[in-house]
């Protein structure tokens, strides 16, 4: 039997290894199914389209993440992704503006409450 | 004995590069989209997973493997480890659009040795049920293996009884409709085909049917585009049908510029300086609202080749359901061989579109043009080709001064002729006029 070459490289393979993990963890249960879809988008937009400022967006988002202060505006921009269809090109570019505000809104708040901390240290 | 018989019988990596071309290569897409069918692959999941991607395509959504994983969570298909691998092991391994041709051989040569298979296992045992006659079964078995051999799963023999009873339901179809025309419509003529924005013209056509290819000819500067947008109008914004218009040498603003004069009916040139008053400006808007909500697909495409006009219409045929095809004009496609004669390349790329009108089941307009004394270079080979030859050529005053006929009517100032029409009369003048500040043509009016 004739054996295929492995032409793709390896961020095809993460790809698809990454692409198969939320699949499972949707049919475990671990994901909604409108979670799963989103994820599932949100992977083809950076590695088969190779979106780097959506990359960059969520990246930024990623990095502050977890502070109890801000619960509420990172709960706001994870169901605006959820329901987004990221395939749309305009969709996309709306809520690619409205996540980078919700972003900006949150660097401030964390940002202040920094500034609130290092005056008590003082 | 078995391994043996299903290598033989199947080739799963064959149906594996296929697929993973399909997820791959939008090029590979259209051709098996178009060449294979489902039941064409053995392995059931093979068969799932093409029918997905046939699926994302006719929607225009590009089959990756999240989307198929998407599709299948909707779908509850795919829900054990094995198959996910196995698809994972599909995206992951692709082949490059232009092998797709040898590997769609492959799965299609493979489905067609399982049928003989089956057919010689089906007539082994008809042979040990010893109930037919021999030479019943022998013309059976012939019939059947001839489908096998000869013949692509879209094509069929007419049988005599079958050919007289379509030929019955077309005359009586045609009958009724006559009879319902001279009772209801007062003589105008229903379309068998599209509309093609005159009313003498379509009288004379009955419309531009799926499988036609129209041939129109003109000079250069005297309407080529015009009677394109023209056809244009008639089918997708009064008609409301879906139709693909591929240009070779205009812009994409200059396209949409002459959509404007010709939805408003607003000069040309007014257009295009911005020397608008605010009523023209409020038609032009007015015109575009038209536009936008109609079936026109434009396509402009400098560096045109027969396959690439080919492949572009399978795809808009699959995923637009486009009822007509206009090219707008053949002398500036790209020369496929370079040796060849300007005729037989333009013969050649008629012949091509002859065969795709046929294929898709949709009408095919080329435009070509005249040379200055109003002949083609190549005509009689082109109309052997085609269903109907028309020239779209100025009529001058001394004409009119000369021609009793043309003095009848009150503005005409160019003619169609119309050199062929497989379907009706040829030989005739329609006579038209084209308001070229407007780029708007119609039949001219009777005095």
């Amino acid at each position: 039997m004739t054996m295929i070459i492995n032409l793709k490289n390896q961020a095809g393979k993460w790809y698809t290894e990454l692409a198969r993990m939320i699949d499972a963890m949707q049919i475990k249960g671990r994901l909604k199914p409108e979670e799963a879809h989103c994820l599932l988008d949100i992977i083809d937009l950076v590695v088969v389209q190779k979106d780097l400022e959506f990359l960059r967006l969520l990246e930024e988002f990623t990095q502050r993440e977890g502070n109890p202060e801000t619960h509420e505006i990172e709960e706001i921009v994870k169901a605006t992704l959820i329901s987004t269809n990221l395939k749309q090109s305009e969709s996309k570019e709306q809520v690619t503006e409205v996540i980078g505000e919700l972003i900006r809104e949150r660097t401030r708040i964390l940002d202040n409450q920094q500034e609130d901390n290092d005056g008590y240290l003082v | 004995m078995q391994k043996v018989q299903e290598e033989i019988l199947v080739d799963l990596e064959s149906e594996r590069r296929v697929l993973s071309g399909m997820l791959n290569s939008e090029e590979a897409r259209i051709e098996a989209y178009d060449s294979i069918k489902e039941e064409d692959f053995y392995h059931p999941l093979h068969r799932t997973v093409f029918s997905l991607i046939c699926q994302l395509y006719k929607r225009d959504v590009k089959p990756t493997f999240a989307e198929l994983l998407k599709e299948s969570q909707n779908l509850n298909l795919f829900r054990n480890q094995q198959d996910i691998s196995e698809l994972a092991y599909i995206a992951e391994h692709f082949i490059e659009g232009e092998n797709i041709t040898y590997w769609l051989g492959r799965v299609k040569d493979r489905s067609r040795l399982r049928k003989f298979e089956s057919f010689l296992r089906r007539y082994h045992q008809k042979i040990r049920e010893n109930q037919q006659s021999v030479p019943e079964l022998l013309m059976e078995a012939e019939e059947e293996l001839t489908n096998l051999t000869a013949l692509e799963n879209d094509e069929q023999v007419d049988t005599p009884a079958g050919l007289a009873s379509l030929g019955y339901e077309e005359v009586e179809r045609r009958y009724l409709r006559f009879k319902e025309i001279n009772e209801l419509n007062k003589g105008i003529l229903p379309l068998d085909g599209l509309p093609t924005g005159f009313d003498s013209l379509n009288n004379v056509t009955l419309g531009y049917k799926p499988g036609d290819l129209i041939i129109l000819g003109a000079q250069t500067g005297h309407g080529k585009t015009a009677f394109a947008l023209h056809t244009a109008k008639a089918v997708t914004i009064e008609h409301k049908e879906n139709l693909l218009y591929l240009n070779t040498e205009m812009s994409r603003v200059q396209i949409a510029l002459r959509w404007g004069s010709i939805l408003s009916q607003v000069e040309h040139e007014k257009l295009r300086s911005g020397d608008l008053t605010s009523g023209e400006f409020s038609k032009v808007l007015q015109g575009y609202s038209h536009l936008s909500s109609s079936g026109f697909y434009s396509y402009p495409c400098p560096n045109l080749t027969p396959d690439k006009i080919i492949s572009i219409a399978r795809k808009f045929r699959a995923q637009y359901n486009i009822k007509m095809l206009i090219l707008d004009y053949v002398g500036r496609m790209e020369k496929m061989t370079a040796n060849y004669a300007e005729w037989q390349i333009l013969e050649q790329i008629v012949k091509t579109q002859k065969m795709l009108a046929q294929n898709l089941g949709i009408a095919v307009m080329c435009l070509v043009q005249l040379n200055e004394d109003g002949t083609l270079q190549g005509a009689r080979r082109m109309k052997n080709e085609c269903d109907l030859m028309l020239k779209m050529v100025p009529v001058t005053n001394e004409e009119i001064e000369q021609n009793e006929k043309l003095r009848k009517f009150r503005d005409v100032n160019y003619r169609l002729i119309v050199d062929k029409n497989r379907d009706g009369k040829s030989g005739i003048d329609i006579m038209i006029h084209f308001d070229k500040t407007r780029q708007i043509l119609r039949d001219a009016k009777l005095v």
